[in-house]
């Protein structure tokens, strides 16, 4: 059970430090992005814990069955219907991104929309596989991939042209308010916690051993993700990169393996990672916008159902046009405004938790006494 | 239908044979097929008795005191006891039926597709009570449950349910004599055929029972809590519900030494990535990514490379196609036969398609190290699915390059990851299964 519990923290963490987050922090680290880290961790850390917390009232209970039982569907129906959405955009963001760099990197005769339709194919058919069977692989690409993971870290830190009178520099521009926006990027990374309002269905009983290590696995994480760009790229230059993990990576080379540069090895890790995380986040999102729906349409015919399917495709078919007519420069502005939902309504969801998980508690107390 | 049309209607064939029998004081009459009865049997249990019978009652009482001899009743059909080798025994009013069936092929076979080499040397038989006997004389434990089934409509074969009632899951067992019941075919020839009529949905890829002739693998599956159906003429056990893992293990891997057959073991798993990734990542380096190769190496892949004029993917699909139609060749053809198949392939896939400039040399490498790391999946029905899985790999590395070679990958992590086999999963890192014999370890959480 707790390994589960770290898989789901570490996916999200290990995506959301390559993606847009380093990016949006990195773009102000004069302006807060330092300090939006360290309050990261705190209030990340706080919120990761007093969820977990909260949901070890509901043991084996998904988020559906918990609302079901404290308020009426009017209230509860908008509810899911909103957090499924804000579940697929989360997936989308990465899939759209993750086509581009692939592109860019990997494959440029390929045309990004092609391959956009090969991401979103795969993850429209995985994320309405069994739900057990997402958080099994789960655990099988995190664990084969964490070694090559670890391996691109040490050879990151231990480079020749790492300089660490950079990261020096950045320490007198510590103690400066950051933005809302900043805030919510720097946290973003330790929202995997937030799987398991869904997948709580799934284990018997929620309990998480060894918790003090999702504040400093957060911290070391988050800072390695934009200590190692301004020690490799510089302090003013690591401003200059739009995908500045991707670029990091490609500083590093492998002078005795058989691939030479080690960004693809780093390129394979995250389709690896990217797919994963689109298909959980969409076999949630997909799940939870099928509890919103009434109960005759969810017929299943010889054990199986359209349903999922048809979702799927709707969420992949917004994706592939959100693809086609995103930029660059839309597409960052457009996830700034996500983030800072994203960060609000996880307040709220989180707050929303904590009530109900007291309500239940003063139930069985009054029961038992 | 009564006992007499039963006997005209069989009296059609030949090797049918009535009997009457007269001692003097008495007459029977015995019918049953030449073929399927042992005659030492008949004359021992039924015509030894008779000569030396008083009369009729007397040897009545004998015949009820033998073994496997029941009286039938006046509106019993005998036809499917004599279809099983029984010997009908009449009076003028009474009818008695002797098991007299001629084993078949009862002696154990040596191990042919599944060899060990410091292991048992010998596999089932083709004769299922003699498996029975193989897995009873292994396996002495009295919570050692058989239940007999006659599956096929037509051909009714014996086949034996084979279970350890202590440790198997009442669940699965539940499960499977569900699917046993439900099956509707004619005639039922063999194991395989028979996992095929088990499992539910009609797009099988990977096999989700062990099919072994080993009986040490059968007694170690029992002792795992496991289900073995054992069925008459096939020499060949049906192990369910099986786990990915249970594929690629060989039962050497019990009989090494730990950090031998680990070894082993890992070997095998590179193996399985090369059989279904390496033709794949070779179209996707050369066609899309040739820059990830260090400088010298890919340099050396483009000039042998270089007199083959089409695209990789195409050279990719005639080799494998090659090394397939070989494969499959040297299975079918009489073993006089076999031995040319493999010269005259090994020289076209060797040296000639190189010179003649139609795949390049690394292919002929890439495709042996394909070909050679599937042989090395020791249960049969596992590396030809594994022969498939290259396929939908190769597509997507054509046509998505590296991205789709690893999102194929995923793909097939999860495909085998989603099957479940008897409500059980299927493929898990860590599958918690009990160690018996000291090799796997149980995983708790």
């Amino acid at each position: 059970m707790t390994r589960y519990y770290f898989y789901f923290f570490l996916i999200c963490m290990l995506i959301n430090t390559i993606f847009f987050v380093p990016r949006i922090l990195l773009s102000q680290r004069f302006e807060g992005g330092i300090m939006a880290m360290i309050l990261a961790v705190l209030i990340g850390s706080a919120l990761a814990l007093t969820f977990t917390k909260a949901l070890s009232q509901f043991p084996g209970q998904g988020l559906p069955e918990i609302l079901t039982a404290f308020m009426p569907s009017a209230i509860r129906i908008p509810i899911l219907l909103f957090l499924g959405i804000m579940w697929g955009v989360a997936g989308s963001i990465i899939i759209i991104t993750f086509s581009v760099i692939t592109n860019r990197f990997l494959s440029p005769e390929t045309s990004p929309e092609f391959l956009l339709i090969c991401f979103c194919g795969i993850c429209c058919w995985a994320s309405t596989r069994k739900s057990s069977a997402i958080i099994s692989v789960t655990e099988i690409v995190i664990l084969l991939n964490l070694p090559i993971v670890a391996f691109i870290m040490y050879k990151a830190y231990t480079q020749k042209y790492f300089e660490w009178d950079a990261v020096k520099v950045m320490s007198d521009y510590t103690f400066k308010m950051p933005s809302w926006t900043l805030l919510s990027a720097a946290t973003y990374p330790f929202t995997g916690y937030i799987n398991f309002s869904l997948y709580n269905r799934y284990f018997k009983k929620l309990k998480v051993a060894h918790q003090w290590l999702i504040p400093i696995v957060g911290a070391a994480v988050l800072f390695t993700s934009i200590i190692v760009p301004i020690g490799v790229l510089g302090v003013t230059g690591v401003g200059d990169y739009l995908y500045t993990w991707i670029s990091t990576a490609d500083t590093l080379r492998m002078q005795y393996g058989f691939i030479e540069r080690v960004v693809f090895l780093f390129l394979f890790i995250y389709i690896g990672f990217s797919l994963l995380f689109v298909t959980i986040t969409w076999n949630i999102g997909i799940q939870l916008i099928l509890e919103c729906l009434p109960k005759r349409l969810k017929k299943v015919k010889r054990g199986r159902t359209a349903l999922p399917w048809i979702v799927a495709f709707i969420i992949a078919a917004v994706t592939y046009w959100a693809g086609i007519v995103s930029n660059d420069k839309g597409m960052i502005g457009s996830v700034k405004v996500w983030l800072s939902i994203r960060f609000d309504s996880e307040i709220l969801f989180v707050l929303l938790m904590v009530w109900m998980a007291w309500k239940r508690h003063r139930e069985r107390r009054s029961e038992h006494g | 239908m009564s006992i007499d049309d039963t006997i005209e209607r069989l009296k059609q064939s030949s090797d049918f044979q009535c009997e009457s029998l007269d001692n003097g004081r008495f007459k029977i009459e015995l019918c049953y097929f030449t073929t399927l009865c042992d005659k030492a049997v008949i004359k021992k249990e039924a015509a030894h008795p008779f000569f030396h019978a008083e009369d009729a009652s007397e040897y009545r009482e004998r015949l009820s005191a033998a073994l496997s001899c029941l009286k039938l009743d006046d509106d019993a059909d005998p036809m499917p006891d004599l279809m099983r080798g029984y010997v009908l025994i009449r009076f003028d009013d009474a009818s008695y039926s002797l098991e007299a069936a001629m084993a078949g092929n009862d002696k154990p076979l040596h191990a042919t597709s599944e060899m060990t080499i410091q292991g048992p040397q010998t596999a089932f038989s083709e004769d299922v009570d003699t498996n029975l006997l193989l897995t009873r004389k292994r396996y002495p434990y009295p919570a050692l449950v058989a239940e007999k089934r006659n599956l096929g409509k037509i051909s009714q074969t014996k086949a034996y349910l084979v279970y350890d009632k202590e440790k198997c899951d009442p669940d699965v067992l539940r499960r499977a004599k569900g699917m046993l019941e439900r099956i509707q075919a004619d005639t039922v020839m063999a194991v395989g055929q028979l996992e095929a009529l088990m499992t539910e949905t009609k797009l099988r890829w990977f096999p989700t029972m062990v099919i072994t002739e080993r009986p040490d693998r059968v007694i170690f599956n029992l002792a795992l809590g496991k289900i073995v159906i054992l069925l008459d003429g096939t020499p060949y056990a049906l192990v369910a519900p099986a786990v990915f893992y249970d594929f690629i293990s060989a039962m050497d891997d019990m009989y090494q030494s730990f950090i031998v057959s680990r070894s082993l073991i890992i070997m095998r798993y590179i193996a399985l990535l090369i059989t279904i990734a390496l033709p794949a990542l070779y179209v996707a380096v050369v066609s899309y990514n040739p820059e990830i190769f260090r400088m010298q190496f890919a340099l050396s892949v483009a000039g042998s490379r270089a007199a083959v004029p089409y695209p990789s993917f195409i050279e990719v699909i005639i080799m494998l196609f090659l090394i397939e139609a070989l494969i499959e060749a040297s299975l079918r053809l009489p073993s006089y036969i076999g031995s040319t198949a493999t010269t005259v392939g090994g020289l076209i896939l060797g040296q000639a398609a190189q010179m003649a400039g139609l795949v390049s040399s690394i292919m002929i490498i890439i495709t042996s190290a394909v070909a050679i790391s599937n042989f090395v999946v020791p249960i049969n029905t596992m590396s030809f699915a594994l022969r498939i899985a290259k396929y939908p790999l190769v597509l997507l590395a054509s046509m998505f390059g590296l991205a789709g070679v690893v999102s194929g990958m995923f793909a097939l992590a999860l495909y085998v990851t989603n099957l479940e086999n008897f409500g059980r999963p299927y493929f898990r890192l860590f599958l918690g299964e009990p160690s018996v014999a000291g090799y796997k370890e149980s995983e708790s959480d």
